[in-house]
């Protein structure tokens, strides 16, 4: 195990330390006590050779003194009795002293010495004063022992120095050794951490740096990874624990394979079974998906690789404005010709997003509304001609009725005054609903040039009112202004959104009631648009034909039997649309109703 | 109420009940009219005996109003010819110009339209054809316009355009600014031209229109779309 290593590692080291720590204090003390032995033992020794030297000069020197006057006076205590016990406790001292048999031979040569000494000097103080002979005699005899004496003494302290040398000689070596022994420690202490060291890092680092390897592999979906299991100890889990999250994370990307594999292969189909056109494309606009359709259609339109001009603007324009393009007017509808047939697709475009919510790509898909354009054309045309052939002979009945009522032509009676001016509003009505269909299918054609110049917004109000004041007057109908005068203007066709406006004015003056109130009011819109509502106090608009409003040729049951055929608002809308603007309602019925529309600021 | 008128009024349309219509119209307030039911009757007639105006349906079976209009001029008629149509569009109403017509008449059209129509373009013609100005930069302003048409309907396209070029410096006009650009279109100077129909766009934008410059806008205004009523 990994922490065992570790600590048989760090205990190794501290074992060494340890001993290293011991022997040193040992050789410490023993070096203390081989310096106590010379300072105790060898220096006494000297000091007790010392003392009986002197002590056996200072009987010399008063005995000479003594001799040379009146020698000892008789009944004195003698000198050698006071120094007899000293030397006795230097002698014993020396022999306890003695370390080896040789200083012991010499303690006790010295112990005869001086007792042979002391019992010569005793021997003296008995002797007659008188007798120079014997004095002679014993001085020599003193004088002898006393040489040998301080021979003895000599050798003895020769002995002690010389013992003293060997011990510091001892010591130093010892010293030496210690240093070496020190040195020598500290080596096996730097080898061993070298060993473990170097062991450990094998141990740790290694598979440490393996295992960073492979999960940075996995971090990019490289799932295929096994590291091998080295060892028994905590990173031989952490490499088995990893290879079972590898595997783990394997059999978990196989089944989403399988699911995305399985999604995939059923979205395809279903894009293949889509009969319209289906294009998805990458996030560099390069085709990534297509069905059949949509090849057919590449194919027709002489661009395989890509997809063709005007879709690639669009699509621009749905990254630049990231929203979706889905139209639903038909003549947002775009032209292809395929081989030598021109089909009309609309377009959607959705954005596809990555699941960090960028923008990956999107899809394309061609509604083919060909026949619906046909359809419509056909309508707009029938409408169209229609309209012509009425207005014809209409335009011939109109001058005749007017001819009539002229009365140029012969007087009339009251009767036919009023049948002939019956007959020429409801010509008038006639031709004020052919007018409108024409309008209407002009500008749904697209057919219709518009006139746009900058235009104060409270400008049209004012004309609004202007042009409604008359019909306003009758009902009592009192009209407000809101419009604030920073303004900025909308580059409209003034005209038509006077059209715009005056069918607003013209609903809400039928709704209102008499004395009632239509306020006409200009206002900001978000950064692009101002907003033009006209809003009355009038029943409004019931809930169940809200969605119909701008139906052509709708009327509100409620509404039978005013006039009008309910093109209005169909042809204000497309007026509206035609600027890019929006146009719409809000209605709380019973309480207000408010039309507006929404124009480009200039 | 009308102009004195020594020769005829010359209807030309397809449709019986309005040359029915026009014929009573115009004859109830003392003009003489004589009405023709196709674009070759209308030639023959107006070669034989040579009308003061000439009312043109432009949409006729046969001949149409162009093509009638170019034959009469051929034939040496300098009058003012009056195009009515329920189908007039931009490029008809440029043509139309380069025949020298600068009247118009947009179907369904009242009595009083029709008359005024014709009374406006009798008396400018009466006016000039009698005494023709020495130099017509001595007219006054309100003047040039007309004597513009005028020069128009005799062709003499030059002084037409110098006048309206003046009429529409100095009067800022409507009209004047919606003949120049057609002339200059007709001409070939198509930025020129496009620059006066802007001009004349916002003009009439900006102003209160009396019905003739209204007409002329309608005929002219829409370079590139038809206008079918």
């Amino acid at each position: 195990m990994l922490r065992w290593r570790i600590l048989i590692g760090l205990i190794s080291i501290i074992v060494l330390l340890l001993a290293a720590g011991g022997y040193s204090i040992w050789l410490l003390s023993r070096l203390q006590k081989s310096i106590d032995s010379i300072l105790t033992e060898n220096y006494e020794s000297i000091r007790e050779a010392h003392g009986i030297r002197i002590s056996i000069l200072r009987l010399n020197a008063h005995y000479f003194r003594e001799a040379e006057i009146s020698f000892f006076q008789q009944g004195e205590e003698p000198l050698v009795t006071r120094f007899e016990p000293p030397l006795e406790r230097a002698l014993a001292a020396l022999r306890l002293l003695a370390k080896s048999p040789e200083e012991a031979k010499l303690a006790e040569q010295l112990g005869i010495q001086v007792h042979g000494y002391l019992e010569a000097f005793r021997n003296g103080l008995s002797l007659d004063p008188k007798d120079e002979e014997a004095f002679r005699a014993f001085r020599e005899d003193l004088l002898q022992r006393n040489l040998r004496l301080t021979n003895l003494t000599e050798t003895i302290l020769e002995m002690n120095e010389q013992a003293m040398m060997r011990a510091q000689e001892r010591t130093g070596r010892l010293v030496t050794d210690t240093i070496w022994f020190l040195i020598g420690a500290m080596a096996v202490a730097l080898a061993v951490f070298a060993y473990t060291y170097i062991k450990l890092g094998h141990a740790l680092i290694g598979p440490i740096e393996e295992l960073r390897r492979s999960i940075e592999a996995v971090k990019s979906r490289n799932f295929e990874q096994n590291i091998p299991v080295l060892s028994n100890d905590e990173l031989g889990d952490l490499a088995r624990a990893f290879n079972e999250m590898a595997g783990e994370l394997r059999v978990f990307r196989r089944e989403t394979d399988d699911t995305i594999l399985r999604l995939n292969r059923s979205i395809r189909e279903t894009i293949a079974a889509f009969p319209y056109p289906v294009i998805l494309l990458d996030a560099q606009n390069e085709i990534w998906v297509t069905n059949q359709a949509a090849e057919r259609f590449l194919d027709g339109v002489g661009s395989p690789a890509g997809l063709p001009d005007s879709l690639v603007r669009q699509l621009g324009e749905v990254r630049r404005t990231n929203s979706d393009y889905l139209p639903d007017d038909l003549h947002e509808a775009m032209l292809f010709r395929l081989g030598d047939r021109e089909k009309h697709y609309l377009p959607r475009i959705l954005r596809v997003f990555s699941p960090e919510g960028d923008i990956a790509g999107a899809a394309v898909i061609l509604l083919d509304v060909s026949r619906f354009r046909w359809l419509d054309d056909m309508k707009s045309n029938l409408i169209s001609t229609v309209s012509h052939e009425i207005k014809t002979p209409l335009t011939g009945i109109r001058m005749i009725l007017h001819l009539l009522l002229e009365k140029n032509c012969g007087s009339l009676t009251d009767l036919q005054e009023e049948m002939i001016q019956s007959a020429c509003g409801d010509c008038e009505r006639l031709l004020t609903t052919l007018n409108s269909l024409l309008e209407l299918s002009r500008i749904e054609a697209g057919r219709t040039h518009l006139e746009l110049a900058p235009v104060p917004p409270r400008e049209i109000l004012e004309e609004a009112r202007a042009a409604f004041q008359t019909q306003a007057d009758a009902k009592r109908i009192r009209f407000t202004i809101s419009a604030p005068d920073d303004l900025s203007r909308i580059l409209v066709d003034r005209k038509r959104i006077m059209h715009v406006i005056g069918n607003f004015v013209s609903n809400a003056l039928k709704f209102s009631p008499d004395g009632g109130v239509v306020e006409l009011t200009a206002e900001r819109s978000g950064a692009d648009y101002i907003r033009l509502s006209v809003i009355d106090s009038g029943p409004g608009v019931p809930e169940e034909y809200q969605s119909r409003v701008f139906d052509k040729f709708f009327r509100a049951p409620t509404q039978r039997g005013s006039d009008g055929v309910g093109l209005g608002l169909a042809i204000a809308r497309e007026i509206v649309h035609a600027h890019d603007g929006r146009i719409s309602f809000s209605s709380d019925p019973g309480r207000a109703t408010r039309f507006y529309c929404e124009l480009p600021i200039a | 109420m009308n102009v004195a008128s020594t020769r005829p009024i010359l209807v030309v349309d397809d449709e019986q009940t309005i040359r029915l219509g026009f014929s009573v119209a115009l004859r109830s307030v003392g003009f003489e009219v004589e009405l023709a039911s196709s674009g070759e009757q209308a030639i023959e007639f107006a070669r034989n005996s040579p009308p003061d105006c000439v009312l043109l349906d432009l949409r006729m079976p046969g001949l149409d109003g162009l093509q009638t209009a170019a034959e009469i001029r051929d034939g040496g008629f300098e009058g003012p010819i009056v195009l009515s149509s329920a189908f007039a569009d931009h490029r008809t109403a440029v043509e139309a110009l380069r025949l020298g017509i600068t009247d118009f008449l947009t179907k369904p059209v009242k009595p009083t339209q029709l008359r005024y129509a014709v009374n406006h373009a009798l008396s400018r013609h009466a006016r000039f054809s009698k005494a023709e100005p020495d130099d017509f930069t001595s007219l006054a302003p309100d003047l040039l316009r007309a004597y513009a048409k005028y020069c128009l309907s005799r062709r003499r396209h030059a002084e037409a355009m110098m006048a309206l070029r003046k009429s529409a410096a100095e009067r800022r006009d409507l009209q004047s600014l919606l003949l120049l650009g057609a002339m200059l279109e007709m001409n070939g100077h198509l930025e020129e031209a496009g620059e006066m129909f802007a001009r004349a766009t916002e003009l009439h934008a900006s102003s209160i229109n009396f019905a003739a410059s209204t007409e002329l806008f309608r005929v002219f205004s829409h370079s590139d779309h038809s206008i079918e009523d």
